[in-house]
Formats: structure tokens, sequence, C-alpha cells
């Protein structure tokens, strides 16, 4: 069984400390556990950005460099056995969407 | 234009299609194109260290979308790829590579099959970018050996 399926609390104080990082950017980041297409364990991110950090100028840089700290601070696949999946959204976008997956 | 180049424009076209209110349909086939823009250059990739270039389209026949992706997921594990030794600037092109391939393999499946999922058009050109970006790691390595390993991996059965 993967670590962070055997010690789901432990990987939730984890991804706490990695959410206080993010910054201004980052308004709110959850997660989900489960199994990929191809039945590996997974980890499905839900970034939600601001509107501002979501602008098409900045997108890229910023989803890259959440990306990036989780990759430092986490590493989902190697610490965890969990292969990790990125989606970002606006807070514009999910006000219309209104998924509460993102809430 | 090469297909794969085509077919990241084509995406960026799909994502970008509806000025306001993006259609479902569109944000799904921009995925699936992303995904398949860079299936297709790994392949030409691939195929173009095949000397004889008429059996290249043949050759690219070989190639199956999980065996890519395991091949992919292999590359980002540490413990069975530590790449000691290798040059960190090549290491980290080919871990963007991998690491957007297995992305992309997993959001085309739900883009193309998962009709409860609803997408964003923010979430959709971040994949997009993430694609663009592994076209320039690509280019950076294509003839490294560290490059040449990988895509062998990518069409060969793994050996236990």
């Amino acid at each position: 069984m993967p670590r962070g399926v055997a010690q789901k609390r432990k990987l939730a104080a984890a991804i706490a400390e990695v959410e206080r990082i993010l910054g201004a950017d980052v308004v709110r980041l959850r997660y989900t556990i489960g199994v990929s297409w191809s039945d590996e364990p997974a980890i499905f991110f839900r970034v939600l950005l601001s509107d501002q950090a979501s602008k098409r100028d900045r997108l890229h840089e910023v989803a890259s460099r959440v990306e990036a700290v989780i990759q430092e601070r986490l590493d989902p696949l190697n610490a965890w056995g969990l292969v990790p999946y990125y989606n970002f959204r606006s807070v514009t976008e999910q006000e219309m969407l209104k998924e509460p997956a993102w809430a | 234009m090469a297909f794969h180049d085509d077919l990241l424009e084509q995406a960026q076209h799909l994502a970008n299609r509806e000025h306001s209110h993006p259609r479902q349909a569109s944000l799904r086939r921009a995925v699936s194109s992303a995904y398949y823009a860079l299936f297709h250059l790994l392949i030409t990739e691939a195929v173009s260290k095949w000397k004889i270039t008429g059996q290249r389209p043949q050759l690219a026949r070989i190639f199956e979308h999980a065996r890519m992706n395991a091949a992919s997921e292999r590359v980002l594990n540490v413990r069975l790829f530590p790449f000691a030794g290798q040059n960190p600037a090549f290491v980290a092109h080919l871990k963007k590579i991998a690491k957007t391939f297995s992305q992309l393999y997993e959001h085309r499946q739900t883009a193309d099959y998962d009709n409860a999922t609803q997408w964003s058009r923010t979430e959709v050109l971040a994949l997009i970018d993430s694609v663009g970006e592994a076209f320039k790691s690509m280019k950076a390595i294509r003839d490294e050996p560290i490059a040449n390993d990988y895509l062998l991996s990518l069409f060969l059965k793994e050996r236990r």
C-alpha cells in the first residue's frame, strides 16, 4: 500500500504546509487520492488560482512554480507512492462552474 | 509545419475558440489534441533514428499509448532512474518531457471518456503550455544519449 494511502493524516499535514508556502497566487489547494486511468495510485491536485495569476501572461509561470514547489516539498511519487496530477482553475471560473470539489 | 506542430496549434485554437463561455467540446478536444501533439512528436523523434526513411511510417505504428506512459512514469521514479553522474540540465529536460507525457496521458483519457468532468479554459491552457515547454525540452536534448535511451524505452517491452 502506498505511504500516501497508509498515512493519510501525515500527507494532509504535509500538503497543508505546502499550501501555506504557495502564497497569494493560490487561493486554495484541494486534492483527492484515487487511481489513475492506468490503475496506479494517484493524487489529483485541484489548484484554485487568483484571477490575476490565471491571466495568460502569468499562467505558465504560476502553474510551473506550484508544481515545482509540490514536487520539491512533497515529491508525491517517490515519497508517498502517488503519481501526481494537476488541474488549475481561476476563481471566476469556479464561480461559474460551482463545483463542490473545488470549494 | 510538422504534424505535431499542427496539433499543438489546433489545441490552442480550440481552447480559445469561444470568447467568453468555452464549450466543453472545444476544451476536451483541445486537451486531446495537445496530448496527440506530444505523442506524435515523441514518435517522430524516435523513428528519426531509423536510417531507412521509407520504413519510418511503418515503425511509427508499433508505438502504444500505455507503454509510452509506463516508460515515462519509470523515468520519474528516482529508485529506478537515479540519473547519477548525468548532466542535471539534460535530466531536467527529460523529466519535463516524461512528466508532461504522464500528465497529458491521464488528462486525455478524462477529456475523451469522462462526461462528468467539467473543464475550465485555465486548466486546458496550462496543459497546452506544458506541452509547448516539453517540445522545447525535446529540441534541447534530442541528440543526447539520455534522450535516445528514453525514446527507445517508449516502444521496447519492459523486461523484468
